[in-house]
């Protein structure tokens, strides 16, 4: 089957249109992970940012004295990331819902089922694949460029940036080969890491044209909505609110600044949904036409 | 798709033959032109008039921070909408001058040939993935050229480097040409087939890389010479209606005195009639930019396909 780059790349307006209120569940998914972080992290993050202080007080600060700093990170770090892993699985999975089970509309699409572990684990494996060879280009890169500085062969920086650029090509080859994973695990409930490879088989560049069109519709949304964020911020006085209250307890700051974090917050989550359907429900589309699948 | 070559001189007279018969529609659109940068002028004044310029000019301590914090969350509100202002305009110019060459009739019946439906979105959306493109290629070619630099500086003599210096500048510059025209038939392609499909202009701009990189050139050259004829007479009467309204030849060095000035001179008003002929250079520059492409996808693309351009307009709203 073939598709129409053009007709899979507005797919999230589309789903915008058809069920509004995807978007605004989408929002509030958001809101409650990025509140719910905040209000976990908000202790770290203090402890942090007086670290960070204490250091640049010192005049001459030692390794040992990053130590402090650097558990804090780590500590939180640790947390934080696969929490942002299931969330994004939630949503992930919630967009391609969307598209190829229209119906199931219910909490924004979004589940806690085996679609998102299947999404979890599926674009987790593919991340890691996909940061491996990365990873090898960079060190033969990482290499030559050592070999070219230590030998004083200067004929190979031409290589080192050669390399560079082909790496790059690499990685946007790769991110759209393997672009297909998540709308193929949802609509075919299995594991699918290879699937996608086999499904955008010399369709490389409709699939790109499609996702440069989603990506530029994304930045236009984002345009848009920051305008919005910037009027609201001139309304209401934006963060400077929160300048000397580096010492203010959550609650104080809240009661300062909750205007102007509420309508920042607010803007941003809709911004942001509205990004993430405009930019990944295309691909789901893009199967959807490969596949012949009803639309609805 | 029978692939012919396209006439650099009846894609400029395309251009010219716009501006003839669209007299009032340029000036619209030279006028539009000016939006982008006036809005934004609009939103910041006042937070400007109320900057405190004594503090400021006599350098006597910290300026008052809340009319800072106010021009600075007026200026990034300005810069953003200058920006999506710009998107707007020139999208809605763009489509509305590939229309009119490509297909006049489907400029009718539109006030100055303007819209704003999918067209406008399509050229917008292209001028921004184009722009993306070409200074991702710009950055790659310098990385190149650094890389090629770095390789053969150690074995060059003096003069060697400076012209390998010259010749790289020359190549990059000649690259950055070619991929140009390479691409610049993407935006009036989108108008002309009503899609989105990259690869339409794409191909129609195979074998036609050098002739397009000439036109791209021939236009550059006259939009400069419009523009410098343009300001060298609109100087000169600029000049005479200056010293005409009696106006003083001191002028005022800092936007305090500036406002003292305009306040103390209401007659340097007169002055802003020659905003009206500017409107017009700025809206034929425009036109100059955008319609040889419109008229080289229309000559590159079979008759059938695109109509020829239509007989004069007599009413061009």
């Amino acid at each position: 089957m073939s598709f129409s780059a053009s007709d899979a790349a507005f797919e999230g307006f589309r789903l915008t249109r058809r069920s509004p209120m995807t978007v605004l569940w989408w929002a509030l998914a958001y809101i409650v992970f990025f509140a719910g972080v905040m209000a976990l992290a908000s202790g770290p993050i203090i402890q942090m940012v007086s670290e960070m202080e204490r250091l640049e007080g010192m005049s001459d600060p030692q390794f040992s004295d990053f130590n402090a700093l650097g558990l804090t990170y780590f500590s939180l770090f640790a947390w934080i990331m696969p929490l942002s892993l299931v969330f994004g699985a939630v949503i992930n999975a919630a967009v391609a819902r969307a598209v190829l089970r229209p119906a199931q509309s219910a909490f924004g699409y979004m589940r806690l089922g085996m679609d998102e572990v299947r999404v979890l684990v599926v674009t987790l494996v593919l991340a890691i694949v996909f940061g491996v060879i990365m990873a090898l280009g960079g060190t033969v890169i990482g290499f030559v460029a050592g070999f070219a500085n230590a030998s004083g062969t200067s004929g190979l920086w031409l290589a080192v940036i050669l390399g560079g650029i082909v790496l790059m090509l690499l990685a946007i080859w790769l991110m759209v080969r393997f672009s297909l994973a998540v709308p193929i695990v949802v609509a075919e409930r299995r594991f699918a890491f290879l699937d996608s490879f086999a499904r955008t088989r010399g369709r490389f560049w409709p699939i790109l044209g499609m996702a440069v069109l989603a990506a530029v519709m994304s930045l236009l949304v984002g345009l848009l909505g920051s305008i919005i964020a910037q009027a609201v911020t001139l309304m209401t006085g934006g963060l400077n609110v929160l300048s000397g209250m580096e010492e203010a307890r959550l609650d104080e700051i809240l009661r300062a600044a909750w205007p102007a974090l509420l309508g920042w917050g607010v803007i941003n989550a809709l911004i942001s949904a509205l990004q993430l359907a405009v930019i990944y429900a295309p691909f789901s589309a893009a199967y959807r036409e490969l596949k012949g699948l009803p639309q609805d | 798709m029978a692939k012919r070559g396209f006439s650099i001189g009846e894609a400029l007279g395309d251009g010219f033959r716009l501006v003839g018969q669209r007299p009032l529609s340029v000036f619209v659109w030279g006028l539009l032109m000016l939006v982008p940068s006036l809005i934004p002028i609009l939103i910041l004044a006042p937070a400007f008039i109320n900057m405190p310029w004594a503090e400021l000019t006599a350098g006597s301590g910290a300026p008052d921070s809340a009319a800072f914090n106010d021009y600075v969350l007026r200026s990034n509100l300005a810069n953003l909408l200058s920006y999506a202002l710009q998107l707007l305009v020139y999208g809605m110019l763009g489509a509305a001058v590939y229309r009119l060459v490509l297909d006049p009739a489907r400029g009718r019946r539109r006030p100055f040939g303007l819209g704003l439906g999918m067209d406008e979105l399509r050229v917008a959306v292209s001028y921004i993935a184009l722009f993306v493109a070409v200074m991702a290629v710009m950055i790659a070619l310098i990385l190149v050229a650094v890389g090629a630099g770095l390789a053969l500086w150690p074995v060059l003599s003096e003069g060697g480097r400076a012209m390998g210096v010259f010749v790289m500048m020359i190549a990059s510059l000649l690259a950055i040409l070619l991929i140009y025209a390479r691409v610049c038939l993407i935006p009036p392609a989108f108008v002309a087939v009503q899609d989105f499909e990259f690869g339409v202009g794409w191909r129609l701009g195979a074998g036609q890389t050098w002739r397009l990189v000439g036109m791209t050139l021939a236009i550059w050259l006259l939009v400069i010479v419009i523009i410098l004829a343009a300001y060298a007479v609109l100087g000169a009467v600029g000049f005479g209606l200056w010293m005409a309204l009696g106006l003083s030849t001191v002028l005022p060095e800092s936007p305090a005195e500036l406002f003292d000035y305009v306040a103390s001179n209401p007659r340097v008003a007169w002055l802003s009639v020659l905003m009206l002929p500017l409107c017009w250079v700025y809206g034929m520059t425009g036109v100059m930019g955008l319609a040889p492409y419109a008229s080289a996808v229309r000559q590159l693309t079979p008759t059938d396909a695109i109509a020829e351009p239509a007989a004069p307009d007599t009413n061009e709203l």
